[in-house]
């Protein structure tokens, strides 16, 4: 009993001390786009924003409409932006009558991993790429879709790998993983006897099967991943990047890098080159 | 916030929803004037010839999760849609009935009330105009609350309510978005206990024996002890990763004298989303300030952004001789990231 009512005395002090905290930190960090489903909820102009409810206990009269919120996800030291044309592109996706809005588990999205590893003792980077699968009990979860380095597309190695049947069908990846930056992933790649589970049920990518085999036969060791960028194809018409800018200002986290005017070939030019996709 | 256990012509009885195992509290139905369900099912109290018994029976009846919004207006007119956004003094929704159509706009002025679709409710008059109101187009709402067995395709929606009873049905089971939220709840209350115990952890003015019950207690939120903590560090570009216990047995080991820790009042809290595993998995970020002295002066600060990802399990618990399915949030794997100094 007696620790009890010292641990709830130090929980008390403790946040006594709360109260200390730098305003201007809790400012950026409000402004700050921190997970990708802030940036989703932004995008879509979520009534129950964060952002939304920081402004309105400032400045109850401020207009934060979904215009706004989609400018807040554009990265603002980038010199180079085409402005009438991401105007043209907010104008489309906040359309009155077909507004756009971007969903979890739609389908041509993408996270590509960029990873350290150690091949035949030399360090090399691998990017991997993700995206979100569902499966019959309507759940979702991150799959690998391919794979792209110089080394594996050089690789000797022939492309007979078999990937036995899972043995635990509920091993996955969960489909938060990516707020952590996929810092679980080891652990998937190292669940041989799974495999099957962290591959998108219509991979194609033969870089990602000779990945796996290097794995297998041990000449090749996953470090962490070090980055990760994400590929948004699914909006007509338009395709557009998303990395985090890590900065002490409000323009920070999660924020749009690229926006390009695609049609449906250059996006399946995209996936092709960028992503080592091929439909 | 409380969970509705009975309610009868003359009196709710509830339980406090932080001590589900505790007393059962009851209050006259005089004394109130709305009760709401986490499905956006009401009733109106207050005053008698309002509720029959018909009408309380079925009040804890549960139902399936509805997919549409319901704005009842001030000429109490019931409008079922999809509400996607807040513009300045506009609402603007889709009809039910046109779901790829033209979305349409209400002035905010028209609109008595609103009951989300996922519960939550929303009054824009007096509350006494309110329940005026409710109670008028209760038979209306009712009709839009209330699905037929076919439209409920036999799929079991816990909800609050019923939270720890045995779900019949297809075996796949879903949490209504209103338990969703209340778990964000406990998994926001969570996080925000391990941010609490780091700072005794690594206060040197904590006594050993208490910093060790700190570090067990801060482990049990978390799902399992190989549960790990990812250290990154932006400004030197260095990366470690831990499993919880060492992480936090190393806090022991700063060499300050005395250490305080911060955090925002700001959080995000993410969704909750099913996975393939068939459990809820989410995301909270938070961020604190890590301040170091050493004979009173500070000597070490930076700012750290923790990102804590949160998993909602089911398991089962013998109740009584009764197996009986229980769900609780559990803390996961944890992504320190050091920002600024």
């Amino acid at each position: 009993m007696r620790i009890v009512g010292i641990i709830l005395f130090l929980l008390i002090v403790h946040f006594c001390k709360a109260q200390n905290f730098h305003l201007n930190e809790s400012e950026r960090f409000a402004y700050q786009v921190k997970q990708l489903d802030e940036l989703i909820e932004r995008f879509n102009g979520e009534d129950h924003t964060l952002i939304k409810e920081y402004i309105g206990k400032i400045n109850p009269n401020a207009v934060v409409d979904r215009t706004v919120l989609i400018k807040t996800l554009f990265d603002a030291q980038k010199p180079d932006w085409n402005l009438p044309e991401v105007k043209t592109f907010i104008d489309y996706v906040n359309d009155a009558n077909q507004p756009v809005f971007l969903n979890f588990d739609d389908d041509a999205w993408y996270a590509e991993a960029k990873c350290a590893v150690v091949y035949k003792g030399k360090r090399e980077n691998v990017q991997l790429v993700l995206k979100v699968q569902k499966e019959q009990n309507n759940g979702l979860k991150w799959v690998l879709v391919s794979a792209k380095s110089n080394f594996l597309s050089n690789s000797a190695t022939k492309n007979d790998f078999l990937i036995p049947s899972p043995q635990n069908n509920k091993s996955s990846i969960n489909p938060i993983s990516h707020a952590t930056e996929f810092m679980n992933l080891d652990l998937a790649l190292y669940d041989t006897k799974n495999i099957s589970n962290y591959i998108a049920r219509d991979c194609t990518s033969a870089d990602l099967l000779v990945f796996f085999q290097e794995l297998n036969n041990k000449n090749l060791v996953f470090e962490q991943v070090n980055s990760v960028i994400y590929h948004f194809l699914q909006i007509n018409g338009w395709g557009f990047t998303v990395q985090k800018f890590k900065r002490p200002i409000k323009n920070s986290g999660w924020l749009v890098s690229k926006l390009t005017r695609m049609d449906e070939g250059e996006k399946q030019r995209y996936l092709a080159s960028v992503l080592n996709i091929s439909r | 916030m409380c969970q509705i256990t009975a309610v009868d012509e003359q009196k709710i009885s509830y339980k406090n929803v932080d001590n589900f195992n505790g007393p059962t509290y009851t209050k006259a139905n005089s004394q109130l004037l709305l009760a709401f369900r986490d499905d956006g099912k009401y009733l109106v109290l207050g005053n008698r010839s309002l509720i029959n018994s018909a009408e309380t029976n079925g009040f804890l009846k549960n139902l399936a999760n509805r997919a549409y919004d319901i704005l009842i207006m001030k000429n109490d007119e019931v409008i079922s849609g999809y509400i996607l956004s807040v513009e300045g003094e506009k609402f603007n929704y889709r009809n039910i009935n046109d779901a790829t159509g033209p979305v349409a706009s209400i002035d905010k002025g028209d609109v008595a009330a609103i009951i989300y679709k996922n519960g939550k409710h929303q009054l824009y008059v007096s509350t006494t105009e309110a329940v005026e109101k409710l109670a008028s187009v209760k038979s209306k709402v009712d009709k839009l609350t209330t699905p037929s067995s076919a439209e409920q395709g036999g799929q079991t929606v816990l909800s609050s309510n019923t939270l720890d009873t045995a779900t019949t049905g297809t075996d796949i089971k879903e949490l209504s978005k209103a338990d969703l939220e209340r778990f964000q709840f406990k998994a926001k209350e969570k996080t925000d206990r391990f941010g609490t115990y780091i700072a005794m952890i690594a206060d040197k003015e904590t006594a050993r024996d208490e910093a060790n019950k700190s570090i067990d207690a801060a482990c049990g939120l978390f799902l399992s002890d190989t549960s790990r903590v990812w250290v990154s560090n932006v400004n030197d570009g260095t990366t470690e990763k831990r499993f919880v216990r060492e992480y936090l047995k190393l806090l022991r080991l700063l060499p300050y004298d005395e250490v305080i820790v911060t955090w925002t009042d700001v959080s995000f809290v993410s969704d909750l989303r099913k996975g393939a595993d068939g459990n809820y998995h989410g995301n909270i970020t938070i961020q604190q300030v890590f301040e170091g002295y050493v004979d009173g002066k500070p000597i070490y600060r930076d700012v750290t952004e923790k990102r804590v990802e949160v998993v909602l399990k089911m398991y089962e618990k013998l109740k009584e001789g009764e197996k009986v399915e229980l769900w609780d949030v559990f803390l996961t794997n944890v992504a320190v990231e050091k920002t600024t100094k």
